[in-house]
């Protein structure tokens, strides 16, 4: 008798498998690969990017490879939930890589997303994230990316490839963002997108940052300001490239041209942020040692000699140092705290932060920055000089 | 809750209550020392008649024990993973092997948390430590050691409950072969411990900081979430979910054989695996009654459990030392001692 309780307890199991409660038929469900965040109204809007099932093996790709669905509620659960009352699958929202925000919800009150963003079971925190600019999440969805199927997975691939080719925008995840704003001494930013016509059709580019401050949009950096940014923060791209004028043609006061052009890259950097504080005196101190390669020379003078080398790292150097302190003028103008001098503040100084954290807004705009960077030719590839050099 | 209390100082405030987890290995080592009964017939051994009425209410803390950690399992799948399961199921699935195991008798328990304990160390550290190499922010750690003395002793309090599960060694002691080495066992499961918690609480704030950790009710499974490792394995919160029910599944049993043990001793049964069944009807319905919904669990979580483990398994454990302290009483020969095997 004794032996038969543990036995039947065993056969009685498999009805109270607990998984059955929250099982998911694939066929009953559909991969979400991008959601979009927007308000209309006084209401929000939900835009979901889905994939549609693959044709058969022989069978002919069909377009569309996706579908974009909208649905308006008081809330994003609510909007994300009436979706059924069109779609006939249940939606996998925890598949989506990409949220994009629309500017209209980011400029109003990020507190509007950022609580579903957290208590959501079915948001991941890796999620990257994008603001539209003068668009909304829905028209970022409808845009064709090539050769990609979806221009959710085309934006996540955009945005990790370009931090070693262009190097300009960090990527944000959705972790970094609620970090940023949920901490003291460091403010948000998020890479927008914009559409753009190319050859009649239309396409998606990354284009500036995002600058919060506090639960707001106050502003946005260009892309030598975002790239001023991520220099600020060692890691935040892996390289970057830039031009400066050779030094050995043109006078000093002339622009930057095809001509006296020397394309240069950033392959690696490591930068110091730290709050050098005397008295009621806070200063910040950036330091960035950095190391790069000719790409380019478009001009036939002698690049090799060791006098020009310095040369080209001094002004590289100082091409570099013109985007950090164009990030610092733009973050002081619009009173966002976007490089995290507080939290640096905080971190290594956190009496003083106690001090202070309370006048921190009057304070930020008029910390000076005394940035030096150091940049280290490494190498010129394939060729030794300019290739027309006589 | 540690986030909330001690910031970016938690894994501190796990390290530092290693003194106060050297304090109780102290006093049960001296109350086994002093006892030839196991715990907690100890009780009644030293107090009489008080004694037994406080093992009663152990008896009574043992099965609440048991009932918090099996409904804390259950709200943690519930929030996580399994949304729609009710939670009778949920506690059922949990009730009958761990039925099954208490029926099978205190050896078995012990074998089980053997494995458990193999499996779970090295794959949950793994887990935590590959985790924080996608994108560790070190920095998230400063400013280091900048805490309110106010604190760093709400922290160390949080943290003592946790150590203070040794307890059990108080009825188990009387079972080892080798009675006089366990202070030294007893270290070294501090010091695994501390060193596992104060890791868990550092790679917490480091991946996450301060203030999702702070917020977020099951911070170590928003890690394991968003984990991703070399950009291919990614979602891995089911092994995260496996892992947790193997350490929740022993805080459960272990709590539930006390209860039962406990009974037997202070009744004079012949035995305590019949109580298996009886309990975990107990023990279910209570999970189920024991609050209506998630919000009342974490607050018990946060005041009253710490409570009940800082009266019971220390403060009446340290009140009953410092009593043997001025009436010293003779063990029994025959019986032995808690730190000495019986003479043969």
């Amino acid at each position: 008798m004794m032996r038969c309780i543990p036995i039947m307890l065993l056969l009685l199991s498999p009805f109270i498998l607990s998984g059955c409660y929250d099982k998911l038929e694939v066929s009953d469900t559909i991969v979400v690969i991008a959601h979009g965040w927007d308000i209309q109204g006084d209401n929000k809007l939900l835009s979901a990017q889905l994939a549609l099932t693959p044709p058969r093996e022989g069978q002919l790709q069909r377009d569309p490879k996706y579908m974009t669905l909208c649905s308006t509620a008081p809330s994003f659960a609510q909007a994300a939930r009436e979706l059924s009352l069109t779609l006939p699958r249940q939606p996998l929202w925890s598949m989506a890589d990409t949220i994009v925000i629309s500017e209209k919800l980011a400029l109003r009150d990020t507190t509007l997303f950022i609580d579903t963003a957290t208590r959501n079971p079915h948001i991941r925190y890796n999620v990257k994230l994008f603001v539209a600019r003068g668009v909304t999440p829905a028209e970022i969805f409808e845009v064709q990316v090539p050769p990609e199927n979806y221009s959710g997975t085309a934006l996540e691939k955009i945005i990790r490839i370009q931090t070693g080719q262009a190097g300009i925008y960090m990527p944000i995840d959705l972790k970094d963002f609620i970090y940023r704003n949920s901490t003291e001494g460091i403010e948000p930013v998020i890479p927008q997108i914009v559409l753009e016509s190319q050859k009649g059709q239309k396409g998606i580019r990354l284009q500036g940052t995002a600058v919060f401050k506090g639960h707001q949009m106050v502003g946005e950096l260009d892309p030598a300001q975002t790239r001023g940014l991520a220099l600020m923060k060692s890691g935040a791209i892996n390289s970057t490239i830039f031009n400066i004028k050779n030094p050995l043609i043109g006078r000093e006061e002339e622009p930057l041209k095809m001509s006296n052009n020397l394309c240069l890259e950033l392959t690696s950097y490591r930068v110091k942020v730290k709050p050098l504080i005397n008295g009621s005196h806070i200063k910040m101190q950036i330091v960035l040692e950095g190391e790069g390669n000719i790409v380019e020379d478009n001009n036939t003078s002698s690049i090799c000699e060791p006098e020009t080398v310095q040369d080209i790292e001094k002004e590289a150097a100082r091409a570099l140092k013109q985007d950090i302190q164009m990030c610092i003028k733009q973050a002081q103008g619009l009173n966002s705290d976007i490089m995290g001098w507080g939290l640096a503040i905080n971190r290594i100084h956190p009496r003083t932060w106690q001090k202070i954290r309370d006048y921190w807004p009057e304070i930020f705009p008029g910390i000076p920055a005394n940035i030096q960077v150091k940049y280290r030719l490494n190498q010129p590839y394939l060729q030794k000089d300019a290739f027309l050099q006589q | 809750m540690l986030g909330e209390v001690s910031a970016q100082n938690s894994w501190l405030t796990v390290i530092a209550s290693f003194i106060p987890g050297l304090l109780l290995i102290y006093v049960y080592s001296a109350l086994l020392g002093k006892s030839s009964q196991p715990f907690p017939l100890m009780l009644e051994e030293h107090l009489g008649i008080a004694g037994k009425v406080m093992g009663i209410a152990y008896i009574i803390v043992f099965l609440i024990l048991a009932s918090f950690y099996l409904r804390f399992f259950t709200e943690f799948l519930e929030i996580t993973v399994l949304f729609n399961t009710p939670t009778s199921l949920i506690i059922l699935a949990l009730l009958i092997p761990g039925t099954y195991a208490i029926r099978s008798g205190m050896e078995v328990i012990a074998r089980i948390s053997e494995v458990i304990f193999i499996v779970f160390l090295p794959l949950s550290l793994l887990l935590l430590l590959t985790s924080v190499a996608a994108h560790p922010d070190l920095d998230n750690l400063l400013p280091l050691a900048f805490i309110s003395l106010q604190d760093l002793g709400y922290g160390i309090y949080l943290n003592t409950w946790h150590l203070a599960n040794m307890i059990i060694v108080l009825a188990l002691a009387y079972f080892t072969c080798q009675r006089d080495k366990l202070p030294r066992t007893l270290l070294v499961f501090l010091v695994t411990l501390t060193l596992y918690l104060s890791v868990a609480m550092a790679v917490s704030v480091i991946t996450l900081g301060v203030a999702i950790v702070s917020s977020s009710n099951f911070p170590l499974f928003e890690i394991a979430r968003s984990a991703s490792y070399a950009g291919f394995i990614r979602n891995t919160e089911p092994v995260f979910v496996s892992i947790f029910n193997l350490g929740i599944f022993i805080s459960v049993v272990v709590f539930w054989l006390m209860a039962c043990y406990s009974t037997q001793q202070l009744f004079r049964l012949q035995d305590y695996r019949f109580l298996a069944t009886p309990s975990a009807i107990i023990i279910g319905f209570h999970a189920i009654l024991l609050s209506p919904n998630t919000y009342t669990i974490f607050r018990i979580l946060r005041y009253s459990a710490p409570l009940i483990f800082g009266v019971f398994f220390v403060l009446i454990p340290v009140l009953l030392y410092i009593l043997l302290l001025f009436r010293p009483r003779k063990v029994n020969e025959q019986t032995g001692s808690g730190l000495q095997s019986p003479e043969t």
